[in-house]
């Protein structure tokens, strides 16, 4: 392995929750902002408190803090060593294999750091995202296989979020396949990642996993919407398979993702669609009746406003 | 006052003297210090590296940095250099294994920042309460890292080990602002030119002349064991002062210094098997000069530090010039003449080739372990992987210690978990680096054999820039020590080889394989037991190896030293008969063994011992519950047995299960206590 550049450690110490430091990590918005100042960070390297505040445009308290998050470069440089020595893998915001269409829809609100389990290279593929409840129907059994199918076949990736259900459904069908996918998770990436069936995709290249969430975290309903958002923010469009109405995680991010036009939303409408989905289409998301409708997958301009970057990483 | 100054100042309170900086040293403290930078030094030992360290770690932490983590395999060498660094205002600790009623206070003290250098092993770096709870509070704050010994890096190191791969990473994952200091007195270009991959192209690097002034270098050819023994013991006591001898294994050591002792000369031996206490111990003996020679394997290593010794041979040549010129420079650093000899002999290309051989697991071993884990999905006992795998305990503890800087296991709760990482076994990197100890190998001999001197040799091997003829050894001035041997001497040592029975202990539990669990019953269990040899030991041990694989038969002489010691030994009660082992492999050689055994006991030998089911050698058998599984079952015992005591015979023990499981059988048949005898005991039981 060659030698990480300085800037690409420094985005990590600011950012990195493995190791405890004297103050707490950069938040998505001021690491955006300190890397929109200092585009490369590793001249941070060495400076005082005062010189930080003047480079990075930060007020004391900030400077004060990157000080002290830089100061643990050594205890963070054995950790990370134990991380990647465990086959995870920490991905900046500056790394080339951060996804860019994600950063470019999400702004400062992109998460800085992805833990990633599997080849990165597959984060920034075009992709369908799949979503759908944990409960699904038989018939939205069917569709989230036949969508995944029908993404493998047209060159695309499909991108989901590991739980059960549609998520697992989908994944498992373009895996199959022969396909490229990318599991955003929302909690426990290493116990997921120790799955055998997992690690089996993952040596023959075709998944990776990925979490903005430290690898040991356990569920919580917070980070399983911030999960939603970046399967719509990593997505070139995303299929909601069936959902129900005002409740659930899936319907929330769809929901979320229409107001927030953070990227093009595709409900199932066709035979058997769930009253969530309808109620989808009628918020925005693009009606789908026929699984060969999906592509080409639609798209529009994406607009995002402050009040819209609720969600903290 | 200006840093230089200060750091002077330091130096004076550092040696209690008025020195002055030596050439780098300042430098590389000031690039430390004020440059945040990377420095590697190679500089012979008493250069004065360790003041490098010192220094600079007092300075920046009077500039607010954290503290000093200082990683050196050289404990021993330690403990006097802490009490120095404390003499200059350095707070300095060390944690490691023998001082676990200290641990408590300095974790408090380094978590209340009271400790300025932290020192400890490699090995302490990959303890997991270490690294939870230490070293975080160590490293809260980006102080001086310090690698000592830093060859141990490099690939291409002779004495490579495993722990210290982390800290190559750990290095290469450190930003550049963090100061790094990477010392050692033995690298060639090949070694700088790895630890400076790892630091990054932007350092300072001190080398300097690697010249032993007054160290006289010589070469004596003496191929028989008992002729070494000879030389040492009319050599040694003209020899001025105190020293050391080297040899290879543990077994060569503890030989070496019982035949000594038989010759009145006042040495001990001195390995890693004995306890860290009796190390010190028989350290502080030689320090103080009340032991003519220590015989060592080279767990008397790297920091040792006597100054006046007077003479460091070896029993057997060491695999590598660089390893030789380490163990060998450790003669009279503070005297004006001091002797280095080498004495080769037949058997060390043979262990050499073992330890090159064993260096790294098979790829099929490894392999194995891993696909054993990767199944699993869950942390696995070492036991459990143990029963799973034919591989013995210390050889599973050593792959999986390899198999962890690779990446591809973790220790877990429980035990060792395979890891997320791709692995696959490394067979280029496993034939390059055997490919180089073949190389230094071969160039050892080149050392024995070479026309030049032996000195500009050595420090060529070390790509000295500066080397030159030394004008001392024996190539140069055309002396030698080959010196004719007193027959009587080398007779007596040819006996001393051949008498040294080896006693069997017993086993006294069943390996937990099946049914075979728990405590051996008394009533079950072998008495002790008696090897007539360590096999191919250079005396009957080598007769041994020749019979059972030259083809031989075996000569009278033998048989009547293996009666000759059941004599000596006396056994109580006296056995009144003896049962043998049929060997499938080589038919007739153990009972033809017993019979004339029988007769110059005149006790009668039973034939009830069979084979009915062919094991495989259990040579090959690596662990305990293979060996177990491979005899059990395999042989039983049939027709009457004699109520009375039994010598039960057999060629050679390894595991000694073949002699536990017949033993009880021969018990539950009626017989008396049954005591083992053995012609060889194999070299690695």
């Amino acid at each position: 392995m060659t030698r990480p550049a300085d800037s690409e450690l420094v985005a990590l110490l600011l950012t990195q929750r493995l190791v405890e430091a004297e103050a707490s990590p950069l938040k998505a918005a001021e690491f955006w902002s300190v890397v929109e100042c200092v585009p490369d960070l590793g001249a941070l390297l060495g400076l005082r408190p005062d010189e930080i505040g003047e480079t990075a445009q930060v007020d004391e308290s900030t400077a004060q803090r990157i000080g002290a998050l830089l100061a643990a470069a050594t205890a963070f440089a054995f950790a990370l060593d134990d991380a990647q020595q465990s086959g995870l893998r920490l991905l900046s915001g500056l790394s080339e294999h951060f996804p860019a269409v994600m950063k470019e829809r999400l702004g400062r609100a992109a998460p800085p750091l992805l833990y990633v389990f599997g080849d990165a290279g597959l984060l920034g593929q075009s992709a369908l995202g799949i979503v759908g409840s944990r409960a699904v129907s038989e018939g939205g059994s069917k569709i989230a296989r036949e969508a995944a199918l029908a993404a493998v076949k047209a060159g695309l990736g499909v991108i989901s979020g590991g739980a059960k259900g549609v998520d697992r459904l989908a994944m498992n069908a373009a895996v199959d396949a022969g396909g490229h996918v990318v599991g955003v998770v929302a909690d426990s990436l290493l116990r997921t990642a120790r799955d055998s069936e997992v690690r089996r995709a993952v040596n023959d290249d075709q998944l990776c996993l990925c979490s903005p969430y430290k690898p040991t975290a356990g569920f919580s309903v917070a980070n399983a919407m911030g999960r939603n958002k970046l399967i719509y923010a990593m997505s070139t469009a995303t299929l909601v398979v069936e959902c129900e109405e005002g409740s659930g995680g899936t319907w929330a991010g769809a929901v979320e993702a229409l107001r927030g036009r953070t990227a093009p939303v595709i409900a199932w409408t066709g035979v058997g669609a769930s009253s969530g989905n309808i109620a989808l289409a009628h918020r925005g998301a693009h009606p789908l009746g026929v699984v060969e409708d999906l592509f080409p997958l639609p798209s529009h301009e994406v607009v995002l406003t402050p009040a819209q970057l609720r969600l903290d990483f | 006052m200006d840093l230089r100054t200060e750091a002077e100042a330091l130096l004076r309170r550092l040696t209690g003297t008025d020195a002055t900086f030596r050439a780098g040293q300042w430098e590389a403290i000031e690039r430390l210090v004020s440059g945040r930078a990377r420095v590697l030094v190679v500089q012979r030992t008493g250069w004065g590296k360790s003041a490098v360290y010192f220094i600079a770690t007092r300075l920046l932490r009077q500039g607010g940095s954290g503290p000093t983590l200082l990683v050196s395999p050289l404990l021993a060498l330690m403990r006097n250099q802490l009490e120095m660094a404390r003499r200059s205002g350095v707070r300095a600790e060390t944690i490691h294994s023998d001082n676990p009623t200290e641990w408590a206070e300095i974790e408090g003290r380094i978590r209340q920042d009271e400790v300025d250098l932290l020192l400890v092993s490699p090995e302490r770096l990959n303890n997991l309460h270490f690294r939870a709870e230490i070293l975080p509070a160590l490293t809260r704050s980006v102080g001086l890292l310090v690698v000592d010994e830093a060859h141990c890096i490099s690939d291409w190191g002779h004495d490579f080990r495993p722990d210290y791969r982390r800290i190559k990473r750990v290095i290469e994952v450190l930003p550049s602002n963090v100061p790094v200091l990477c010392t050692t007195a033995t690298a060639n270009d090949r070694v700088v030119a790895d630890i400076v991959a790892q630091l990054g192209e932007d350092l300072l690097i001190e080398r300097g002349p690697l010249e032993r002034e007054g160290l006289a270098l010589a070469v004596v050819q003496l191929p028989e064991p008992a002729r070494r023994l000879a030389w040492l013991a009319e050599q040694l006591p003209s020899m001025p002062g105190s020293g050391i001898v080297y040899c290879l294994t543990v077994r060569d050591a503890e030989q070496v210094a019982a035949w000594l002792r038989t010759r009145e000369v006042n040495a001990r031996a001195y390995s890693g098997e004995a306890d860290s206490a009796d190390r010190v111990s028989i350290e502080q003996e030689l320090i103080a000069n009340e032991v003519k020679v220590v015989v060592a394997t080279s767990a008397l290593g790297m920091g040792f530090d006597k100054p006046d010794l007077t003479f460091v041979i070896h029993y057997q040549s060491p695999g590598s010039p660089i390893a030789y010129y380490q163990q060998v420079g450790r003669a009279g650093r503070a005297l004006d003449a001091s002797m280095g000899v080498l004495l080769a002999g037949r058997e060390d290309a043979e262990i050499q080739d073992w330890f090159i051989r064993t260096a790294f697991p098979s790829r099929e071993q490894a392999e194995q372990v891993v696909g054993l884990l990767e199944e699993a999905g869950r942390p696995m006992t070492l036991q459990a992987i143990e029963a799973a795998v034919n591989l013995r305990h210390t050889r599973l503890e050593l792959m999986l210690k390899i198999l962890e800087v690779e990446g591809a296991v973790e220790r877990a709760n429980g035990g060792w978990l395979r890891t997320l990482r791709p692995w696959s076994y490394d067979e280029e990197r496993v034939e390059r680096v055997t490919a180089a100890r073949r190389a230094e190998q071969a160039s050892m001999v080149a050392y024995a054999t070479t026309a030049g001197c032996r000195m500009e040799f050595l420090r060529r091997q070390l790509d000295d820039a500066a080397a030159s003829a030394c004008g001392l050894c024996d190539r140069c001035l055309s002396w030698s020590l080959d010196v004719p041997l007193d027959a009587h001497v080398v007779a007596e040592a040819a006996a001393f080889l051949r008498q040294r029975p080896i006693e069997l202990e017993p086993r006294k539990r069943w390996p937990g394989v099946g049914t075979a669990r728990g405590n051996i019953p008394d009533e079950l269990r072998n008495r002790r037991g008696r090897a007539l040899s360590a096999y191919n030991d250079g005396g009957w041990g080598t007769v041994v190896k020749d019979v059972k694989y030259g083809g031989a038969g075996l000569p009278d002489d033998l048989v009547e030293a293996t009666a000759e010691m059941v004599r000596r030994w006396h056994p109580d009660p006296a056995p009144g008969w003896i049962a043998y082992v049929p060997s499938s492999r080589h038919p007739g050689l153990v009972a033809d063994f017993a019979r004339r055994l029988a007769v110059r006991l005149a006790l009668p030998v039973l034939d009830v011992v069979r084979r009915v089911r062919e094991g495989r050698p259990q040579k090959e058998m690596e662990n305990s519950a293979q060996q177990f599984r491979n005899v059990y079952g395999a042989l039983e015992v049939v027709g009457p047995v004699m109520d009375l005591p039994v010598l039960l015979v057999d060629d050679i023990i390894d595991s000694g299960w073949t002699l536990t499981v017949i033993g009880a059988a021969l018990r539950e048949a009626g017989s008396g206590p049954v005591y083992p005898l053995v012609l060889a005991q194999a070299v690695s039981s």
